[in-house]
């Protein structure tokens, strides 16, 4: 993406100044100072500057919203289906260690310090109040 | 395919540039003093030379990096 991205703003910016030159040129060179009907030369050249810059813009255009695009989507991980899929497996894990904690003889497993209420006890708990 | 989207663009830029070289032959500009080429000849046909360089390289690297992106066995072609 960076490598395209660089190429393309290059090239717009190469195109664009030389298509603004191409515009310019007419009267830079001195071929078309007086009123009138502008030559094919005059018309040529101006008219061949603006499709270069229009061209150079568009394509700066197309750049940003690649990138715009590109951002906008790294900026979001959740969308991927691969760390989704991790967070509901570990979400799933985690309720099952709560549950056979739960059912288990007197809600815990191991031993616990002493004057510490355990873990089902006290946190989970408080958030019935809190809730 | 959204590797190639900027390609279109420099495929015209190609054809602008080979439109700006052959321009002052086919409009038919002014030959300048001496008989030689004239200011905005040269102008146009060097600017001509420079869109057609500028575009190759931009369409030929393009190209390539969407190739090697695409080629079995990258990281992003497995991704996609």
């Amino acid at each position: 993406m960076t490598a395209r991205t660089v190429v393309a703003l290059s090239w717009s910016l190469i195109i664009g100044l030389v298509g603004g030159w191409l515009l310019l040129s007419p009267w830079a060179l001195g071929e078309w100072a007086t009123g009138g009907d502008w030559p094919p030369v005059v018309k040529a050249e101006f008219f061949g500057g603006v499709g270069l810059v229009a061209l150079a813009l568009s394509c700066l255009l197309m750049v940003t919203v690649q990138v715009v695009a590109t951002l906008r989507s790294s900026g979001r991980p959740a969308e991927s289906p691969e760390l989704e899929s991790t967070l509901v497996a570990v979400a799933q894990a985690l309720t099952a260690d709560l549950m056979a904690k739960g059912s288990a003889p007197g809600g815990e497993t191991g031993p616990q310090p002493a004057g510490r209420a355990p873990l089902s006890e006290s946190r989970w708990d408080g958030r019935r109040e809190d809730g | 395919m959204r590797r190639l989207a900027l390609a279109p663009f420099f495929l015209v830029g190609l054809l602008a540039g080979v439109w700006l070289v052959v321009s002052p032959w086919v409009v038919g500009f002014s030959p300048g003093a001496h008989g030689g080429w004239s200011a905005s000849r040269w102008s146009e046909v060097l600017a001509g030379a420079i869109v057609v360089g500028v575009s190759a390289v931009a369409l030929v690297t393009t190209v390539g990096l969407a190739l090697a992106a695409a080629a079995p066995g990258t990281e992003e072609a497995a991704r996609e």
